[in-house]
């Protein structure tokens, strides 16, 4: 008896807990934040590539070139196919626009 | 009749309490008040997204020691080649942020109440709290393995004394001595530190103890970057490093700790030093609070790391089951981030946003030589963070040197840049 009632509660809360809705939708404020991780430090002594004062174009044409081609690069041709074509304009316009903070 | 336990009444009253405070929001005219558990890189990631998105609200830090010490790089620690004081960061940009720092561990998590208790007696309130704890060993799998005799077959599996301890039983081992690594079955943390370990301590095993020999006995057939670390040690320490898969002993039994051996159906092993990595789970403050449900690890709703037994705490990092992310540094600091926003969003009433997550983990084989393993992740209709397909992978087995030392010094940099954006 008491173990339906606790089955019933934990199902209410797993219902309450799934509104409000979640879009699916990768958003670029967030999915910036894994750039950080890496690119946070870059353009100092880093060698890891600079993403400052880079125009949405210039970021986005990397981006595609890491798409096309496979072993250019080390990390980033491994995780292109993991975005959309709009979720990858969005994070290269927000990246020029605000650069790695996170906003 | 079955009776209740503590951990079922916690769990139960918080989940009936559920509908009244989304009924009422206690926000009032207070700052919303976040506690966030634990100094590493998950709660430290969490911590300071929240403090720059919502410079408003009231963060407090509960940590267990004043400085946070980095698992990562440990493994050059251990082969003498990097100082622990190296690896070790302080609080105090995070204090000059605003933020504050309860240096105190956290003995259990009320959710009813909305309340944490601590070791030294005091109590503090929040709104929402996040917790992002870490791993805790398991010492009572093992015969012979216990608490008491861990430092004789030291883990160093949280950077510390241990880490000190096993470098210097290393360097003070016999010559032609047997280095031995016992790794654990998944899931624990860092799936491929074990091996990254073996390969550093084989560096330093050339230069000062060329006849020694390391024995990694899994408890795992294979593991991860298998091929690349097995084409590193053969063209870097050709001979050193042997890796005895669970098909060839059946799986531990028992150990003697005294005796540094470790015994199995088909072979008993003897080290002259052995590293023994225990199986481990999310710590016992959060299962004891009814947070694991019946299981180790803590689920968690992926979208937002609300905890999946009792809202308004949030669980990330190792103690958390996040789909297919593995139990990284990189892992639990996206983790931190992401929920930072969503403990915003929620806070604020708006609906929680998603992203795409990414992880990378490199291993540095020598210094200069570097493999890694990539991922991409995001929430599928069924709420669960999965692995995006044809995404990730590991480096090339035909990459050139200079791919290997390309991959070794963004190791350094990414260490750089995430300790960095942490801890200032
Ligand atoms: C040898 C080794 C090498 C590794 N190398 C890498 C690597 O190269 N890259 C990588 O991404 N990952 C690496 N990792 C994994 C990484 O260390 C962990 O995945 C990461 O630390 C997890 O973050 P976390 O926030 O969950 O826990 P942690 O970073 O361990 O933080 C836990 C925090 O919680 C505090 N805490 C715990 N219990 C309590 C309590 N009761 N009360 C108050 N505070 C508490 C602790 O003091 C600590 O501050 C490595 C791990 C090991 C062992």
């Amino acid at each position: 008896m008491i173990a339906t009632f606790s089955q019933l509660f934990v199902f209410v809360f797993l219902i309450l807990q799934m509104s409000p809705q979640i879009s699916l939708a990768a958003t670029a404020e967030l999915s910036v934040l894994s750039c950080r991780i890496c690119h946070a430090q870059s353009g100092t002594s880093s060698e890891i590539p600079s993403l400052a004062h880079k125009s949405t174009q210039e970021i986005l044409n990397r981006l595609k070139t890491f798409l096309a081609i496979k072993t250019e690069s080390t990390i980033m041709h491994r995780y292109m196919t993991g975005y959309s074509a709009v979720e990858r304009e969005d994070l290269a316009d927000y990246i020029s626009k605000f650069g790695l903070v996170a906003k | 009749m079955k009776t209740f336990n503590r951990r079922q009444a916690l769990v139960l009253s918080a989940t009936a309490a559920t509908g009244l405070l989304l009924a009422s929001p206690t926000l009032g005219a207070n700052r919303p008040k976040i506690v966030i558990i634990g100094g590493g890189f998950g709660g430290i990631s969490a911590a300071t997204v929240l403090k720059t998105i919502q410079p408003d609200f009231d963060i407090t830090i509960v940590t267990e020691t004043d400085t946070f010490s980095t698992c990562p790089f440990s493994n050059l620690v251990v082969a003498g080649l990097r100082s622990l004081k190296s690896i070790t960061f302080s609080y105090e940009n995070l204090a000059a942020q605003g933020m504050s720092i309860k240096v105190g561990k956290v003995t259990t998590i009320d959710a009813v109440k909305r309340v944490l208790s601590l070791a030294d007696g005091s109590n503090l309130s929040f709104d929402r709290c996040i917790a992002s704890p870490g791993i805790e060993m398991r010492f009572d799998q093992i015969p012979g393995y216990t608490e008491e005799l861990q430092n004789l077959m030291p883990h160093a599996w949280k950077a510390g004394a241990q880490t000190l301890q096993l470098r210097d039983q290393l360097s003070s081992m016999q010559q032609g001595g047997t280095f031995i690594i016992y790794a654990p079955n998944t899931p624990y943390r860092c799936p491929v530190a074990p091996y990254e370990r073996a390969s550093l301590v084989a560096h330093y095993f050339t230069r000062h103890n060329p006849t020694a020999k390391i024995l990694i006995v899994d408890e795992k057939d294979s593991f991860a970057k298998q091929a690349l670390f097995t084409q590193a040690w053969e063209l870097l320490y050709s001979g050193m490093i042997t890796h005895v898969p669970f098909s060839e002993t059946g799986g531990i039994i028992e150990v003697d700790a005294k005796n540094l051996e470790i015994m199995t159906p088909f072979e008993n092993f003897k080290g002259d030093v052995v590293n023994f990595i225990p199986p481990q789970k999310a710590p016992k403050f959060l299962l004891q609070s009814g947070l694991g449900g019946n299981g180790l690890w803590c689920k968690i709703d992926e979208a937002t790391f609300e905890s999946k037994h009792a809202p308004n705490i949030h669980i990330l990092g190792d103690a958390a089951l996040v789909g297919d992310m593995p139990k990284s540094g990189f892992s639990a600091s996206i983790q931190g981030g992401i929920c930072a926003h969503a403990v915003a969003s929620l806070m604020n009433g708006e609906p929680p946003k998603t992203a795409v997550l990414l992880n990378t983990c490199y291993s540095l084989v020598a210094p200069d030589y570097g493999i890694s393993v990539a991922g991409a992740y995001r929430i599928n209709d069924e709420g669960r963070l999965r692995s995006i397909k044809n995404t990730g992978g590991a480096s090339s087995i035909d990459a050139s040197d200079e791919v290997r030392k390309a991959e070794a010094s963004y190791a350094y940099d990414w260490y750089n840049s995430l300790t960095h954006l942490m801890f200032g």
